[in-house]
């Protein structure tokens, strides 16, 4: 679930920039680190999270305006660019936070465990859960029933004609970035509670997340969703099965997936 | 003549003094350990490492248009080779050598041969995904690779004692770097690497010369990950340590930084740009940590401010000193005039020239209809496209297919052209089943083709472009020598331009030539092949009224052999250059007859009044 929260960011950004967004994680990584700094100050879990999600949605959006859409249209520019910021980012963290992970703790009456069925489940993990299936479904009905929503699908849909007929796309592009920003810090500052905080950690996890996104398809809210929960699978007994080969049992498979089905489950023809 | 003569050995002299100043340049360096502190020599080493590195990634990248972001795995397969074949296997250097270079060709072979159906930033993801699977290897298998911790203690013992030392290890980089820069040179004026140029320009096209273009890509592929593992080789001797960062993506990335900082699409301009980025890196390092930071901001502003390298700055500068091109002093409204000329010369030389390359006649290949179909059907999606069709064109025939939009017309040609595959029934050409031959095939039994809107090698020249063309048309597909030097190919391509009237733009970019002359150019690069079927496709879309009928006229006096099959809308120009004319109409054949036949047919003027009223 924290995996398809990541993705679906990744994938509206995909799917209506046509910009692969590899400070994705950067932006995980920022709001982590935020939230972190500020709940352990303020000792409350949720203004952490609220200031950490709306500051590096802020630092995303400035980001979209004063560099990125400088190289719109160009595909490898805007992996480069974001490559770039990235690795800014990184390194402004490490320097801030220094390199020893960091555990976010989550609030008290979510850091027990409770039986179901026989099962025991963490509770924070089934908060994420929830809060997954509730983006998940969010983004499903803004995208389908809304204004803005049938605003977005026009400019995905065809760029130029969107403009021609009166959809502001530069201001879409950055709504949406922001989305995709929030929607990575939020990934953040959850997931910084339960697999914890280190600069580094954030390109293994953006790996995972645009395999789920290109299994997807690249700008499918569906696909990502399905995809995550697929590639988590995968990841999980690879594990389990195969402790020396985990890894590539991941990675190859897409590969050869990739070769054939190049633009995912759900793609659609750029 | 003589003006001819002094124009070679300019030329010549002009090569003269590159290699010259080539060998001083090598030499220069080669004396930098007399020179410079060890420190020195040891970055220099790196530099001429990365700039093996950045030189192989070039020619899938720059050369072959292929945003590679998996190159790590090649270059870190070499390093890797070092690192267990001298600490496990107690192999020597040249065991080493041979397996890295061969492993790395058979991994790159197979990336090449996955990538094929990929294009632009699918293939960087799966790229991507082939690297990090190659990282997750050396990471994961600890047993064998010790993880994230790396191999350590390399050491040089099995390198011949010359090149163990700081500054003799130098010696042999720079050797290698010369190699390397040499077998490049070499590739990328082959046919292999012009090939692979090409189809970075249009695929479509040299699909249609009959260049069976992912040969050419997956040899790249396999070229370049076997002198980026040399390059891995190298590094893992230098630094004595291997661990799997070499493998990871960031390395793709930043091999991709400097080849796009120094200039892609040049043998040498990576290399500079590698020595740039490690130049820059060191002197951060000296006053900083933040290392990272700065190669950030790096990314950022070579993409921003030099997207085409620094070999580009050069470029704006002498344009902004007022230097400027040949094109700028031709007048666009000369070109119709040119155009005319073009067309006269043109016809001149098809009549002259012809009658001596004549087929040699085929009692038996001659009495085959040259394209034939049967039941030809085409579904997109439950949709008849073309619907059981049956379609005989003689040889020598010119025929046209016409009807109103959305009958099929184009479907039907790309049928037969093969870049489309029917849903039933077959296609013979030239009494060959061809139904399940690719473009390529095709276009090696005689085919060739147009193509509706303007199909050419943008970036590349005129020249280059009519070169491809006729290298193709003579067989001479996987030529390792220069093209260029070829005699005969050189001699044919002048001679086309020259009766074409083309020869003023020979040396320009084709996409920067005025229109009419593309359109002209398209028409050059279909006939350079010699075909025995010429397929065109709309030849005078977006074309003035005047042009129009020049084209018009060269395809009335092409020679008797040759066998033309029109697609067009325009009804006036179907009716002047066909014998016989096929109207379809919903993906099959309302009529077929004599042109007048058909401009009196009843059902005809039914079927285009049934699309004007609806």
């Amino acid at each position: 679930m924290l995996l398809f929260l990541l993705a679906s960011g990744l994938t509206i950004t995909f799917g209506l920039m046509r910009t692969l967004n590899l400070a994705h994680g950067g932006f995980y990584l920022v709001a982590g680190y935020l939230s972190y700094d500020i709940a352990t100050r303020s000792s409350n879990f949720w203004v952490g999270l609220l200031v950490g999600v709306a500051v590096t949605t802020a630092v995303g959006i400035v980001f979209e305006r004063v560099l990125l859409h400088r190289v719109r249209n160009d595909e490898l520019g805007q992996i480069m660019v974001t490559i770039g910021f990235a690795f800014i980012i990184g390194d402004v963290m490490l320097m801030r936070y220094g390199g020893n992970p960091l555990l976010v703790p989550p609030p008290e009456w979510l850091a027990g465990s409770v039986e179901f069925a026989g099962v025991v489940f963490p509770k924070f993990r089934l908060a994420v859960i929830v809060v997954g299936l509730v983006v998940a479904a969010a983004i499903g009905s803004l995208l389908k029933w809304t204004k803005i929503g049938a605003k977005v699908r026009a400019a995905v849909d065809d760029n130029e004609i969107a403009q021609t007929v009166g959809v502001a796309v530069p201001r879409l592009f950055m709504l949406v970035f922001g989305i995709g920003t929030a929607l990575a810090a939020l990934a953040g500052v959850l997931g910084s509670s339960f697999i914890g905080l280190a600069v580094g950690n954030e390109f293994r996890i953006l790996l995972l997340s645009i395999v789920v996104v290109v299994v997807g398809g690249l700008g499918s809210v569906k696909g990502a969703f399905i995809a995550a929960l697929l590639v988590a699978f995968v990841d999980q007994y690879g594990k389990l099965w195969f402790p020396e080969l985990a890894l590539f049992t991941l990675y190859a498979p897409v590969a050869l997936f990739l070769s054939f089905r190049p633009r995912g489950l759900f793609g659609t023809e750029a | 003549m003589s003006e001819r003569d002094s124009g070679m050995t300019t030329a010549r002299r002009r090569t003269w003094v590159r290699l010259a100043v080539a060998v001083l340049l090598v030499a220069v360096l080669a004396l930098l350990p007399w020179i410079g502190s060890s420190f020195t020599v040891f970055v220099a080493t790196r530099i001429l490492i990365l700039g093996i590195f950045a030189m192989a990634f070039d020619l899938v990248f720059g050369f072959g248009g292929m945003p590679s972001l998996g190159h790590a795995a090649f270059y870190g397969l070499g390093a890797y080779v070092v690192g267990l074949g001298i600490t496990r296997w107690g192999w020597g250097a040249g065991t080493v050598l041979v397996v890295a270079i061969l492993g790395a060709a058979v991994l790159g072979l197979v990336t090449g041969m996955l990538t094929l159906r990929t294009r632009g930033i699918y293939l960087l993801l799966l790229t991507l995904a082939i690297g990090e699977a190659v990282w997750a290897v050396a990471f994961q298998q600890v047993s064998l690779t010790r993880g994230d911790n790396g191999i350590a203690n390399i050491g040089r013992d099995t390198l011949p004692e010359v090149v163990r030392s700081t500054n003799g290890f130098y010696l042999l980089a720079l050797a290698v770097f010369v190699v390397v820069y040499l077998v490049l040179r070499w590739y990328t004026r082959s046919s292999f690497g012009r090939v692979l140029v090409g189809a970075r320009e249009s695929e479509s096209r040299m699909a249609a010369f009959g260049y069976r273009v992912g040969a050419y890509r997956v040899a790249a592929f396999t070229v370049s990950a076997a002198l980026a593992s040399i390059a891995g080789v190298l590094s893992a001797y230098l630094i004595e340590f291997v661990n799997p960062d070499v493998l990871d993506w960031p390395v793709s990335a930043e091999i991709l930084l400097v080849t796009i900082l120094g200039g892609a699409g040049t043998i040498v301009g990576p290399a500079v740009g590698a020595g740039f980025l490690i130049t820059f890196e060191t002197l951060v390092s000296q006053y900083s940590e933040r290392w990272m930071l700065a190669l950030g901001v790096v990314y950022i502003v070579v993409i921003l401010f030099l997207p085409e390298g620094l070999a580009s700055l050069g470029r704006r500068v002498r344009r902004r000193l007022g230097r400027q091109g040949p094109v700028a002093d031709r007048d666009e409204s000369d070109e119709e005039e040119r155009l005319e000329r073009a067309s006269e010369t043109a016809l001149a030389s098809l009549e002259a020239g012809r009658t001596d390359v004549a087929p040699i006649p085929d009692p038996g290949r001659d009495a085959q209809p040259a394209i034939e179909t049967r039941g030809l059907s085409c579904y997109f999606g439950g949709v008849a496209a073309v619907d059981r069709l049956d379609l005989t064109i003689a040889r020598g025939e010119r025929r046209a297919i016409i009807g109103p939009n959305g009958a099929g017309k184009t479907t039907l040609f790309r049928l037969i052209s093969g870049e489309l595959r029917p849903t039933e029934g077959a296609v013979s050409i030239l009494g060959t089943d061809v139904t399940k031959w690719p473009e390529y095939r095709r276009a090696r039994l005689g085919v060739s083709r147009t193509f509706q809107i303007t199909n050419l090698m943008r970036r590349l020249t005129v020249h280059e472009n009519v070169l491809l063309a006729v290298a193709a048309g003579a067989g001479k597909r996987y030529e390792l020598r220069d093209l260029e030097r070829d005699p005969e190919l050189r001699e044919r391509t002048r001679d086309l331009l020259a009766s074409w009237r083309l020869e003023a733009y020979s040396g320009e970019p084709a996409g920067e030539i005025p229109y009419g002359a593309q359109k002209l150019l398209e028409i050059v690069l279909a006939l350079a092949t010699e075909p025995e079927i010429l397929l065109l496709d709309e030849p005078t879309a977006g074309l003035a009224p005047g042009e129009a009928a020049q084209v018009i006229d060269i395809l009335r006096q092409m020679p008797e052999s040759v066998t033309l099959m029109l697609i067009e809308h325009d009804m006036d120009v179907a009716f002047g250059v066909a014998d016989r004319v096929t109207v379809v109409v919903d993906g099959s054949e309302l009529v077929t007859g004599s042109p007048e036949e058909v401009r009196s047919s009843p059902e005809v003027l039914a079927a285009y009044m049934r699309q004007v009223t609806q």
